[in-house]
């Protein structure tokens, strides 16, 4: 078995915003003026700032991961509409090198000067918290000194994607700053070590998978965030050993995971359930990887 | 102790066939014709040919024909479905312009992957990513990731794409499409040939290929990923340069080390010219002992799952002891100062480098590397 011996990180800092594209222009383009933009360049100066990276000449160290799950759904609607309407040759060719990327990293890359690793991953779930595992194993292995890691997602509507027309944008995106753990706010969680998987679907395998991933628990201290229905299932597969976390809820009482860890791990975590360290395991609401982080408090 | 990463399966997809020996024979054939493209409206096109391999233009070809496709690699490994293997897919094909977007399932860009990981039975990880034309050589590099952190014992990485018509018309309007086909690398090139297909690679621990008696096909001895944060669609030679010193830098070699590089050579004007100048400052005084070329005159640009295909041509060039050659470039009439073949009297082939780039500034390398018997030793005790 490969030996790795991953660099203790920490989550330096955080940036949670929502933005509004009021008008419908600004739905599709990251020019240097549109609410969207002005967020992801306000969101990687706060970041590049609390990791006093602002002033760093060389950024090929520093990275960007971005994830989502839904991706840019209003731009892909509205090139189809056009489509529709009017031909393959209304197709905007700004729109269309943005159908097979994920422009927001590119966005924020720019934004920061940021030239070292980046990619784009997307998940099963609404703002998973899976893009910290892949954050960490660049820093881990490497690769990065630093990861700025954004999950975007636009706001579900009720309207029919070719609605988009005259209709404000909005979504909410929730970035982190991976670093040294030494850089970490003294008391701040130092995380040591990361694991990925299962992949977890509804259905008949999914105690099946949670019993083989939680058969052989260590000693120390473990957290379970998930959401009511597993925290069930993992109880009565392990005699309550977890300790249960809910998950923050968004106003239309969906699951917000990836926040509800930094609650846990972030830059202002103080312990809570945590107590001196542990592990903190993410169950996805209903698809998606586990992640498993290994954490102390100093 | 180093448990490196080993390839051991490759399984494709394509209008050539479907092992790695068809692809291997393909490459050492003429240069093929594209088609007209009969799929959707394409009056008014400049450019109205490509290679087409789908038999159908919607999304149930493109599941149906990537779940085949990995399953076939998980074979051509001897590997039978199992709980600790993954998923690695790096895929544009989310839904085309106009489609009905049921075909996203949940509205999920990774509904593809989903559907793979459902299919074939994996509870792996699932890594989806998609990054433009650098996604399924990214997906390899984080399966190697995933691999080395001991969370899969096998990851089904590849890449699958078809051409929709959002991308033929966006490539078309950009004037990026050679009317006639692409001519990577060529002084007079005029763009990309679009393609399409699925590859598919297996990779895994060396201790555990050697313990399973399986064939290596190649050592995936290193990868680097860099962003150029410069221009959404246009390249910069500096971020290859970074990804690529990168990739050599975990492979633990030098730039003397690599033999033959597959490069990402998409037949664009600007994209062959700032690879070239790539290449010159990576490689410095030793890109004149280097075979480099691109092989999508062959194959056509599969976009996002171009790097999986390119990775096992590169894996097959180190097993054959011998890099693909460039046929449509004339004496003089190429812009690459590498060499166009291996000089008979050198070392052979020990390791290889596929580089990708992508709209977004995107960029990965790649590097494989023969097995040594030294390494095969030490993982069998």
């Amino acid at each position: 078995m490969t030996s790795v011996t991953p660099a203790p990180a920490g989550l330096l800092a955080s940036v949670d915003l929502r933005f509004t594209c009021e008008r419908p222009e600004q739905v599709f383009r990251h020019g240097e003026d549109t609410p969207l933009s002005q967020a992801i360049d306000e969101a990687v100066t706060a970041l590049l700032g609390a990791g006093e990276l602002a002033e760093a000449p060389d950024r090929s160290a520093i990275g960007v991961l971005g994830a989502s799950h839904s991706g840019e759904r209003h731009i892909f609607a509205r090139i189809s509409r056009r489509f529709r309407e009017h031909g393959i040759y209304a197709i905007d060719p700004v729109f269309f090198s943005k159908t097979n990327q994920f422009f927001p990293v590119f966005s924020a890359c720019k934004s920061g000067n940021i030239v070292g690793p980046s990619s784009s991953l997307f998940m099963s779930a609404t703002h998973s918290a899976e893009i910290l595992y892949f954050a960490l194993l660049l820093i881990g292995r490497g690769h990065a000194s630093h990861m700025i890691a954004v999950s975007y997602e636009e706001d579900a509507d009720d309207a029919a994607p070719d609605d988009a027309e005259g209709q404000p944008l909005t979504g909410r995106f929730c970035a982190v700053l991976v670093g040294p753990h030494d850089q970490a706010r003294a008391g701040a969680p130092i995380l040591s070590s990361c694991r990925l998987g299962p992949y977890l679907s509804p259905g008949e395998g999914r105690d099946r998978d949670l019993a083989a991933l939680f058969r052989h628990l260590d000693d120390g201290r473990h957290l379970l965030l998930a959401s009511d229905r597993d925290r069930d299932a993992v109880a009565r597969l392990t005699g309550a050993r977890l300790v249960h976390v809910a998950p923050d809820r968004s106003a239309d009482d969906a699951p917000r995971i990836l926040p509800s860890l930094l609650r846990l791990l972030g830059p202002e975590a103080e312990g809570g359930p945590l107590g001196s360290g542990g592990s903190v395991h993410v169950v996805p609401p209903e698809k998606g990887n586990v992640i498993t982080l290994r954490c102390q408090l100093p | 102790m180093q448990d490196p990463i080993v390839v051991t399966g490759i399984a494709l997809n394509a209008p050539f066939g479907r092992t790695k020996e068809d692809l291997w024979s393909f490459l050492a054939r003429d240069v093929r014709a594209p088609k007209p493209v009969d799929r959707f409206p394409v009056d008014g096109c400049r450019v109205k040919t490509a290679y087409l391999h789908w038999p159908a233009q919607d999304t149930a070809t493109l599941y149906d024909g990537t779940v085949a496709t990995a399953r076939a690699a998980l074979q051509d490994a001897g590997l039978e479905p199992g709980r600790r293997i993954g998923f690695a897919l790096g895929s544009i094909s989310v839904a085309d312009a106009g489609e009905d977007d049921t075909a996203r399932r949940d509205g999920a860009v990774n509904g593809l992957g989903q559907h793979c990981i459902g299919r074939l039975g994996l509870s792996g990880p699932l890594v989806h990513v998609m990054s433009a034309c650098t996604s399924s050589a990214a997906a390899l590099f984080w399966a190697k990731l995933v691999l080395e952190n001991d969370d899969a014992d096998a990851m089904l990485v590849g890449g699958a794409d078809r051409i929709r018509a959002v991308d033929f018309a966006g490539f078309n309007i950009l004037r990026a499409m050679d009317p006639e086909r692409s001519r990577p690398f060529h002084g007079r090139r005029q763009g990309i040939t679009m393609g399409e297909g699925a590859c598919f690679l297996v990779l895994e621990r060396l201790s555990r290929a050697t313990a399973r008696d399986t064939e290596i096909l190649a050592v995936f001895a290193g990868a680097g990923l860099s962003c150029d944060a410069h221009h959404a669609t246009a390249p910069r030679c500096d971020g290859l340069v970074a990804a690529g010193r990168q990739a050599l830098h975990s492979a633990g070699l030098a730039p003397s080390d690599i033999g033959y590089v597959n490069c990402h050579g998409t037949g664009t004007v600007a994209n062959d010219a700032e690879e070239s100048k790539a290449l010159r400052l990576l490689f410095g005084p030793h890109l004149g002992s280097i075979v480099a070329g691109s092989t999508k005159g062959f194959t056509g640009h599969w976009l996002g799952s171009a790097g999986a295909l390119e990775a096992a041509i590169s894996i097959m060039a180190l097993r054959a002891d011998h890099a693909p050659s460039m046929p449509w470039l004339d004496a003089g009439e190429g812009i690459l100062e590498a060499r166009q073949a291996a000089d008979p009297d050198g070392p052979g082939l020990r390791h290889v480098m596929s580089n990708s780039l992508g709209f977004g500034g995107n960029n990965v390398s790649l590097i494989f590397s023969q097995p040594q018997p030294e390494t095969l030793r030490r993982a069998s005790r």
